[in-house]
């Protein structure tokens, strides 16, 4: 009965491809962010200066790149939340496609984005070491590519995740707004009992929530449980989405 | 063979009920216009039929199908309203791209085409539009992509009016080559008479008339005469709207009667006219009678 008939794989890598295309100034967003951070948090560096016997003496500072970081985090989170704007599900709902492969297109962009993400922000540490090392004309002492690979790699690996979950976390959030503005109160209800709670007893509970992740040192155990929460985050969501009506102010 | 199947299909917001038990039956391959007032319903309805919202209680199928969540449906549906957002950061070219890749029997050349002959440079960005160039944008869009169900919900917004002859023109042209299930929806069925097989008529919540142009028409006579006769010999009938011009009024009365009180009629020296599809469409919707200055006249009067 049906002239035309799509797989639902076939259907969310083209949703996906349309996001890709539809969303590019936010990658712009990213890249003018990152030079940001580098440009006006590059030059926070924690000096330090050890005294020994009289002959031996240094001056150290420690450059991180965690400017760069807390920004691509926050843009994470930012993008999450901007791809459940109904704006987004009209533009996406305005060529062919259901609620499973919506759903779907959004999460493999949010495996891109992540990856391009991880990638230049972990890269930005290399940009910080050239700029420390024409500034200050110093010895640097921290892993790179070629010294320890694996730890460039498993950096990589570890700034994807967290920016992907960033992003899940800000997409479900989105969602459930969009079911009910009332779920902002909630929400906003939840961040200062957390908040408040992590305040008055720093290391146990909140702050042991992460833990649970960033204290793993396992990258198998820590690869699952990645994985258990991005299943639960995309399953939540999808609860919601796959009830939503669209195209309909 | 039946595109589109409602049983009993209704649709409530809260507690406000914009569908009630509708039933209703499209049949595949035919043009037909969705009418009715503002708020009757017409946009819900097309928007059940391509499963953007859920029906509320009832059976609705397309192409044998329940559309709410059916890639299927999806696939062989496009609906076109002033609504339509396409992205930001796209132009209209762009935006042909996407059509393309989600349309299987997309014509990009004739969309080309098409935006060249209403002036619409690909160039252009979809927001930048003004409400008729988007317009044609979008309607251009709708006949490219020659979905099995093509709906269109108040096309003509915006549009002037060659482009609306144009656009009626061009739909007509790609239907008779390219058959397909259309749902039209407009206000102005006087411009829409020539092109529509069928007409759906929805008033208070359901369906006030189905079926072909012609037999809307036959539902109703136009009475003219003196308005002394028209008193005399016109008033058994249930009169649905009265219009005097110059000497002469017009009464459009329901077409129930028999060849004796046609003749008795014509004898009194009335004349019986049939009446257009749109003024069928105006008095089954009620929408001759100017009724607003009675708010006016109310208030004037309080």
């Amino acid at each position: 009965m049906f002239s035309t008939q799509w797989s639902v794989h076939e259907l969310a890598k083209r949703q996906f491809l349309f996001k890709l295309n539809a969303n590019g100034p936010i990658f712009t967003m990213l890249i003018l962010l990152q030079i940001i951070a580098t440009v006006f948090l590059g030059g926070a560096s924690t000096s330090g200066y050890e005294s020994y016997d009289d002959p031996f003496s240094f001056v150290y500072s420690t450059v991180s790149n965690d400017g760069q970081i807390g920004l691509t985090l926050f843009w994470a989170f930012i993008v999450g939340f901007l791809l459940t704007s109904s704006a987004q599900r009209n533009e996406s709902f305005a060529f062919v496609t259901n609620r499973l492969t919506f759903q779907l297109g959004n999460f493999y962009f949010f495996c891109a984005a992540a990856l391009l993400g991880g990638v230049t922000t972990v890269l930005l540490g290399s940009v910080m070491k050239i700029i420390t090392l024409f500034s200050d004309n110093a010895i640097i002492e921290s892993a790179g590519l070629f010294s320890a690979p694996l730890d460039f790699f498993s950096q990589i690996y570890a700034m994807t995740v967290y920016t992907l979950l960033l992003m899940l976390i800000g997409y479900t959030i989105g969602t459930f707004i969009q079911l009910s503005r009332l779920f902002i109160m909630l929400f906003a209800l939840i961040w200062i009992a957390v908040t408040q709670y992590s305040f008055f007893m720093l290391g146990t509970s909140a702050g042991e929530l992460l833990h649970v992740f960033y204290g793993e040192t396992s990258i198998l155990l820590f690869t699952l449980k990645v994985l258990l929460l991005v299943g639960i985050l995309f399953g939540l969501s999808f609860w919601v989405t796959n009830r939503l009506e669209v195209r309909n102010p | 063979m039946q595109t589109i199947s409602l049983r009993d299909v209704t649709k409530k917001y809260r507690s406000l009920t914009i569908l009630d038990q509708v039933n209703l039956e499209i049949r595949e391959n035919a043009i037909t216009g969705v009418v009715g007032r503002n708020g009757a319903g017409k946009t819900t309805l097309m928007k059940m039929i391509a499963g953007f919202i859920k029906e509320s209680g009832g059976e609705l199928r397309v192409f044998g199908e329940r559309p709410f969540n059916s890639l299927s449906v999806s696939a062989n549906t496009i609906f076109i309203d002033d609504m339509m957002g396409f992205p930001d950061a796209m132009t209209l070219g762009d935006i042909l791209v996407e059509c393309e890749r989600f349309y299987a029997k997309w014509d990009g050349e004739l969309a080309k085409r098409l935006l060249e002959y209403f002036s619409l440079p690909l160039v252009l960005k979809h927001r930048i539009l003004s409400k008729g160039k988007r317009s044609i944008f979008n309607a251009v869009v709708g006949i490219a992509a020659r979905c099995p169900l093509t709906m269109f919900d108040e096309p003509i917004t915006g549009m002037d009016s060659a482009a609306r002859r144009d656009f009626y023109r061009a739909l007509l042209k790609d239907y008779i080559a390219h058959p397909r299930t259309i749902l039209l929806s407009s206000h102005h069925v006087e411009e829409m008479e020539d092109l529509l097989e069928d007409v759906l008529l929805i008033d208070g919540k359901g369906i006030g008339f189905h079926g072909p142009i012609t037999e809307l028409q036959e539902k109703f006579l136009a009475l003219q005469g003196k308005r002394e006769t028209l008193e005399i010999y016109a008033n058994r009938y249930a009169v649905i709207h009265r219009s005097t011009t110059g000497p002469l009024a017009e009464w459009i009365v329901d077409n129930e009667h028999t060849e004796a009180e046609l003749v008795a009629l014509k004898q009194a020296g009335i004349r019986i006219a049939a009446v257009s599809a749109s003024d069928a469409y105006l008095a089954m919707t009620g929408q001759t009678r100017g009724g607003v200055d009675d708010v006016f006249n109310a208030m004037e009067r309080a």
